[in-house]
């Protein structure tokens, strides 16, 4: 899929959702999550989101459309001088993901910023359907972001890189460092919040991420040695 | 509502977009040079054999090859990227010439490469059969994607395969007959085009996938429908065993061109064209067990009157064919391989046990399973680092791997 028509997806759906929204003025820094803006010391924010993914045909060896739902909550905690603390974790119940990691945000009129980086943890365990494995990581995600406020919604763009610091799993009594490639990839994500009712947000965004290692599937051992365009839509409750 | 429809659009808009991979498979021996050369003799080949330093060049292989010929081509098998090398030869007065091609099992990357041995440097001695030569000199060059062959490679021999490895009886097993419509080999899964190549990558065994027409016709086919993963776009779709052999034969084409094989077809070719060994018939549904069941003795039978070294293990997968398997009369003294439980393999005097490799080495288990004269088959593993670790510390009797170069390649070091 081309950059244009990426660009084109977000801008309908902006249009789209925002026929829904109310002509009343909104506090998008206590109620938006992905939009870059600035908190205020010791301010909180969570979501609870749910994600599906179009997986590889060729790692999945199926053509069904939608498949690896993930659950998250996520939590941004502001910290002094513009400084964001943000925590994570996703789960398909065999497999979680926590993250942690600071980023700085700037905000600039109706324009956000932010900087950051990641630190992930993930492991999965399966012992059903004649496997005994357990697989555990370690991810970095240096991210940027930039967002703007239309007046009853927001549109944010966040993009990172991923890099695959260790991996270990295990089969039975074997036990094997894996060999991935340092940097895994990088993806690009559209994020549209706006009001559901009152000042409850919701997020709906699409993300398109280029990798060669995708973690919710790491019980498919893919071996193949080349990035996948992998997209992923999201539904997310601003907590 | 406005919403929703644009909102869905949009998704499956994003979610149509397919990772097409775009592999250029190198054109070897475009002067058709070869043909001017002479056949090496048997004894000859074996000379050849056995593990080699890459002594210039080590950027394509690493440092350390296997050479290792196959029914009809010189193989060269390493440890970086699962990368391989298929070679067509002959001679020409006293010099050794080999066109083909490498690749990366891991991924598409893939060109030509040319090597020839030269009189003084081992070619003399391949010839005459010295079974002493140890000064064996392969000089090469090869190119990346389509550029021509212009980076030297060298390789070395360093050493013969262990006893170990030469007494052994090790299979390396190819799974759907050779690798996967993924690994984008040129020829399909489970096609006799990807059984002709089969042993090229090293393999000794095939595993193959056995379903029954409408009609009762047993053919080779991987997945339950008739999908795009598998198939080229056509007029019939559904599952594949709601149709007849002439329709499946005659409507439907396999990814790259090829023509669905009947189970007859594909045990004949192996017994008649190829030296494998072994094939693995997975049994993908209840009811083509006794149709694949008859075919096996068959082959079997002819092998034998043959002279012919080979076995076919009827795949017991499942509970469901567990079942009707132990339902068929004489079972007992049927050749099958048993993927299910230890007593599971006792309960149906499976010759051989397939566990999932995703539970380990399981030594004390395999261990067992030789104590009792049966064999111990591993499924499917291809994450190189564990290909290692099994060859080297488990006991298996094979492994079954979309990566028979990676297995050959672990295999003939050891």
């Amino acid at each position: 899929m081309s950059k244009k028509s990426i660009l084109r997806l977000v801008f309908l759906q902006v249009f789209s959702v925002s026929s829904f929204t109310m002509a009343q003025q909104l506090n998008f820094n206590e109620n938006t999550f992905f939009f870059p803006h600035s908190y205020q010391y010791h301010q909180m924010i969570s979501s609870l989101g749910l994600s599906t993914a179009k997986l590889p045909e060729d790692v999945v060896e199926t053509d069904d459309i939608i498949r690896a739902p993930l659950f998250s909550y996520r939590l941004k905690y502001g910290l002094p001088e513009n400084f964001v603390a943000e925590g994570g974790v996703e789960t398909n119940i065999v497999t979680w993901h926590i993250s942690l990691g600071p980023k700085w945000n700037y905000e600039l009129n109706r324009m956000g910023f932010s900087i950051g980086t990641d630190i992930a943890y993930w492991f999965g365990k399966l012992t059903q359907f004649g496997f005994d494995t357990k697989f555990t990581g370690w991810m970095l995600y240096p991210n940027i972001s930039a967002g703007y406020q239309f007046n009853n919604f927001t549109i944010s763009l966040k993009s990172e890189l991923v890099f695959n610091l260790a991996e270990k799993s295990i089969n039975g009594t074997s036990n094997v460092a894996n060999d991935l490639d340092f940097f895994n990839g990088w993806t690009i994500g559209a994020y549209l919040e706006q009001p559901l009712w009152k000042d409850h947000f919701v997020v709906i965004g699409i993300r398109s991420t280029y990798l060669k290692f995708y973690y919710p599937i790491w019980a498919a051992f893919s071996t193949f040695d080349r990035t996948y365009f992998i997209p992923e839509a999201t539904f997310t409750f601003i907590l | 509502m406005k919403t929703i429809i644009i909102l869905c659009a949009s998704l499956l808009l994003i979610y149509s977009c397919n990772n097409e991979v775009d592999i250029t498979n190198p054109v070897v021996d475009p002067s058709n040079f070869l043909s001017e050369t002479t056949p090496l003799p048997l004894d000859s080949k074996k000379v050849m054999e056995g593990v080699y330093n890459v002594t210039e060049g080590n950027n394509l292989l690493g440092d350390q090859v296997v050479v290792k010929w196959t029914r009809d081509r010189l193989s060269i098998f390493s440890g970086k990227n699962g990368g391989y090398i298929i070679l067509d030869g002959g001679s020409l007065d006293s010099v050794l010439f080999f066109l083909g091609y490498w690749r990366y099992a891991t991924n598409t990357e893939t060109g030509v490469v040319n090597f020839y041995i030269s009189s003084g440097e081992g070619g003399k001695k391949i010839l005459n059969g010295d079974t002493t030569a140890t000064d064996i000199v392969f000089t090469g060059v090869y190119g990346n994607g389509k550029e021509s062959a212009n980076k030297t490679i060298k390789l070395q021999y360093k050493r013969p395969f262990s006893q170990a490895v030469r007494n052994g009886n090790f299979y390396i097993l190819a799974h759907r007959g050779g690798g996967r419509n993924s690994d984008y080999l040129g020829v399909s899964e489970n096609s006799i085009e990807m059984i002709n190549i089969a042993e090229r990558f090293g393999s000794t065994g095939i595993e193959i996938d056995a379903r029954l027409s409408k009609d009762g016709v047993p053919f080779i086919y991987h997945d339950s429908d008739i999908n795009l993963r598998l198939t080229q776009k056509s007029l019939i779709w559904g599952n594949i065993e709601d149709f007849t052999w002439p329709q499946i034969r005659s409507l439907i084409t396999l990814r790259n061109g090829e023509k669905i094989p009947k189970l007859l077809e594909v045990l004949s070719f192996v017994l008649h064209k190829t030296e494998l060994r072994a094939v693995w018939l997975d049994t993908k549904d209840v009811d083509v067990l006794p149709a694949e069941i008859e075919l096996q003795k068959a082959i079997m039978d002819t092998a034998m009157t043959m002279g012919r070294d080979l076995k076919i293990a009827v795949g017991i997968p499942a509970d469901d064919i567990l079942q009707a398997f132990l339902n068929y009369p004489g079972h007992e003294n049927i050749l099958s391989l048993c993927e299910l439980s230890i007593d599971n393999v006792r309960q149906a005097n499976s010759e051989i046990w397939a566990p999932r490799w995703t539970q380990g080495t399981q030594n004390s288990e395999v261990q067992q399973m030789h104590t009792e004269g049966r064999m111990a088959f591993v499924w499917t593993l291809d994450e190189p680092s564990y290909i290692e670790e099994f060859i080297n510390e488990s006991e298996f009797d094979g492994i079954l791997s979309n990566y028979p170069t990676i297995v050959s390649y672990y295999h003939y070091i050891k």
